[in-house]
């Protein structure tokens, strides 16, 4: 009798912990958002508050927050894709070459430049699946074969399309209405279905949810396709944006997902403890960062010194330091 | 133990944080009379705003004055990156001028991609400008100044893609105009001197297309000017990112018969590699940029044209800019149509020696005083003449007759 309520004692400190543990990095991780908000805040004199800049962080942070809540269905699994620049470039491409080549009406290139990026990131993942191949390697062979197609592309010329023609997809509001559609959409999938559900147990561990009846391959897949989804949404709002498509386009996309990843504490290889919102929180701290390094007037010679400073704070203030924690233990 | 290690680690994190910002806030743009310009720096005229005052020093050589009460403007300034030669020349041309024509600059670094570039003038827009000057062409870049409050712009370096995006961008009243080396003209420059010097087969070493348009116009020069000569040959063409020693390392492996190449851009990995592969003397170099070793491949035969001294580019941007914002003049009438400019083109170890004095030097390749009789504000006969007949007698020898005696 006496041992069963030792035992319930112990269990409810356990409990207790694990609350507060949840607690914790529920809350962190927009810890390092808010830093660096109050930060350029201050430090721009309220600048950053201005209403001609916020709607300008809606523009600059649209691509990567849509592409990082694509992402976040590959990272929580363990996956990625190097390749998402690049073929975010081509889908661009093709929807130039629609618009200015030919009279098919808009939602067809719109169309277009999606399924450009669905093909390849599905094939991404497919090749991956089904070759066993690791998914770095194929998908910086997809990012090799999407840059020589935006070379060929543009070999003659730079592509330019009509920006009036196309300036209602440079709204802001538009933007803000797609984001949160696209995040709405995005984190009912990740956080009550059992795709997303799926794709975190096979980042802890891809036997154990194999065994528990998971489809590994068909559920990797799945994540390419969706992320593939949100880069397409993502090139288009760019080619407006840019109104031309040239070498460049696209290019560093997969980087910021990167940086994204860990500045929210969005763990690398998945699991669990993954979060769409860490990876929200990680678009808009990059973003802002680039934003209020700019708006301080800071030297460009001291800018990287600079934001890298601010990255090590972030991380050091968000970073989910739970397994580390286990791994010491166990190591002790 | 651990937890106050971490703390520890974070306030020494945030301490080099604050430490490095009390000396680099809002402060770090360099004031005229502390620019760290390679050139020499002329005494900064006080501020005002009162436009139209009179009294300033007569410019040395010329009936043009400086009014001394100029008032102050705030300008952008967008270009790759302002650490690589050329835009450290760039860079060093603008704060040579910033003090005589009270203005402070705000150089914006842009990178490959098109959306951080605008994401970046956005941002700057917001800090307050009063013009820019970029890098950059097309209807988004004008219509970022123009939602930042009509704020003058003038492309440099890159013109609009096409017509139609040069109509486009005409269109907005904020769009001051592009100028711009004529990048066809010095690619087919190249040709002619590669040819004259005896080479028949010919490889070419280029950026991927669609990276930089003026990398692109050289190549179209390039294989325009070959269609004149039927007995040059091409044997090889590469244009892969920047790898150029790669390149030619693959030319030199599998094409032993080229005798001349054309690079795209005179970076200093090319001469190491053309040592490396045994080309001395066997291969002859056209190239543009001009870099450290430049002076040695012309001694040992190697080069046999080189282009520079594309920094007047910018500082004739921002005589067009200001002869805006001064007074409302707008220099260039028919902001569709590109004023172009041509290269300094350097032939010869003498005339490397020159360029290197007259041109890579403590005096940019426009004096203040010279810049000065370009702003109608100064110099009432300014008109779009006078920046055309700068622009066509724009070489080597126009810069050394205007200051030879400088030196």
């Amino acid at each position: 009798m006496r041992a069963t309520a030792e035992t319930i004692d112990i269990q409810e400190i356990l409990n207790r912990k694990a609350r507060r543990k949840d607690l914790l990095r529920n809350i962190i991780p927009f810890s390092g958002l808010v830093f660096i908000f109050v930060f350029f805040t201050v430090v721009t004199q309220g600048k950053m508050l201005s209403s001609s800049n916020l709607t300008n962080l809606i523009s600059q942070c649209f691509s990567v927050t849509i592409v990082a809540a694509g992402a976040s269905f590959v990272y929580a699994h363990g996956g990625m894709d190097f390749s998402i620049g690049p073929s975010c470039g081509v889908a661009q491409l093709v929807a130039a070459l629609i618009i200015t080549r030919s009279d098919l009406p808009i939602w067809l290139a719109i169309a277009a430049c999606i399924l450009v990026t669905v093909v390849t990131s599905t094939m991404v993942g497919a090749t991956s699946a089904y070759l066993r191949v690791p998914v770095f390697v194929v998908s910086l062979c997809m990012r090799a074969i999407c840059s020589g197609i935006l070379t060929v592309g543009i070999a003659e010329s730079d592509i330019a399309i009509d920006y009036a023609r196309f300036s209602g997809f440079n709204s802001e509001v538009l933007k803000a209405v797609v984001l949160l559609v696209v995040i709405g959409v995005s984190y009912y999938l990740f956080e009550y279905t059992s795709l997303g559900k799926y794709e975190k147990a096979m980042g802890g561990n891809v036997v154990t949810a194999f065994q528990a009846g998971v489809v590994v391959k068909r559920t990797q897949i799945a994540a390419y396709t969706l992320m593939g989804l949100c880069v397409g949404i993502a090139g288009f709002f760019q080619l407006t944006r840019t109104a031309g498509v040239t070498g460049g386009s696209g290019s560093g996309l997969e980087f910021d997902i990167m940086v994204a990843i860990v500045l929210g504490g969005f763990p690398m290889m998945g699991g669990s403890a993954a979060r769409l919102r860490s990876v929200i929180i990680g678009a808009l701290t990059i973003t802002i960062l680039s934003n209020g390094l700019v708006l301080w007037g800071l030297d460009y010679l001291l800018v990287n010194g600079v934001k890298g400073l601010l990255f090590l704070i972030i991380v050091a203030i968000t970073y989910d330091r739970t397994n580390q924690n286990q791994m010491n233990f166990t190591s002790a | 133990m651990k937890k106050l290690m971490r703390s520890i680690c974070l306030v020494l994190a945030t301490v080099m944080l604050l430490t490095c910002l009390v000396g680099c806030g809002d402060e770090a743009a360099p004031s005229a009379t502390e620019s760290p310009s390679g050139f020499a720096t002329p005494t900064p005229k006080p501020a005002s705003d009162d436009p139209g005052a009179e009294g300033g020093e007569e410019a040395s050589g010329s009936k043009i004055k400086i009014p001394d009460n100029l008032p102050r403007y705030r300008i952008g300034v967008m270009y790759y990156t302002f650490t690589d030669k050329l835009g450290s020349q760039m860079k060093n041309a603008l704060d040579y001028l910033a003090g005589s024509f009270n203005v402070e600059f705000v150089y914006i670094e842009a990178t490959w991609s098109s959306e951080a570039g605008i994401a970046a003038l956005e941002t700057t827009l917001q800090t307050g400008l009063d013009g820019v000057i970029a890098v950059t062409s097309g209807v988004p870049f004008v219509e970022a100044c123009k939602k930042a409050g009509d704020v003058p712009c003038v492309s440099i370096q890159i013109e609009p893609i096409d017509e139609q995006v040069a109509k486009e961008m005409a269109a907005y009243d904020n769009y001051l105009g592009a100028v711009c080396e004529n990048d066809f003209q010095v690619g087919a420059n190249a040709i002619d001197a590669l040819y004259a010097s005896g080479v028949r087969n010919l490889g070419i070493v280029g950026l991927t297309p669609g990276l930089a348009r003026s990398h692109d116009e050289r190549i179209r020069g390039v294989k325009a000017a070959l269609e004149k000569y039927s007995d040059m040959k091409l044997v090889a063409e590469d244009y892969t990112m920047a790898e150029y020693s790669k390149s030619i390392s693959s030319f030199a492996a599998a094409y032993p018969e080229m005798d001349g190449m054309f690079c795209s851009q005179g970076v200093e990995a090319i001469y190491q590699t053309m040592n490396t592969e045994g080309l001395i003397g066997d291969v002859k170099l056209a190239t543009v940029d001009i870099s450290e070793s430049t002076g040695d491949y012309f001694d040992n035969g190697t080069l046999v044209s080189i282009a520079g001294g594309q920094y007047g580019t910018t500082m004739i941007g921002f005589a067009v800019l200001y002869n805006y914002l001064y007074d409302g003049t707008r220099i260039i009438p028919d902001t569709s149509v590109t004023l172009r400019r041509p290269f300094v083109e350097v032939k010869s170890s003498n005339e490397y020696e020159q360029y290197l004095k007259y041109v890579d030097s403590s005096i940019p390749v426009y004096t203040v005083d010279e810049i000065a009789a370009m702003i109608h504000g100064f110099n009432p006969e300014v008109t779009f003449e006078t920046f055309t007949k700068s622009a066509d007698e724009y070489s080597l020898a126009d810069i050394v007759s205007r200051h030879s005696g400088l030196f």
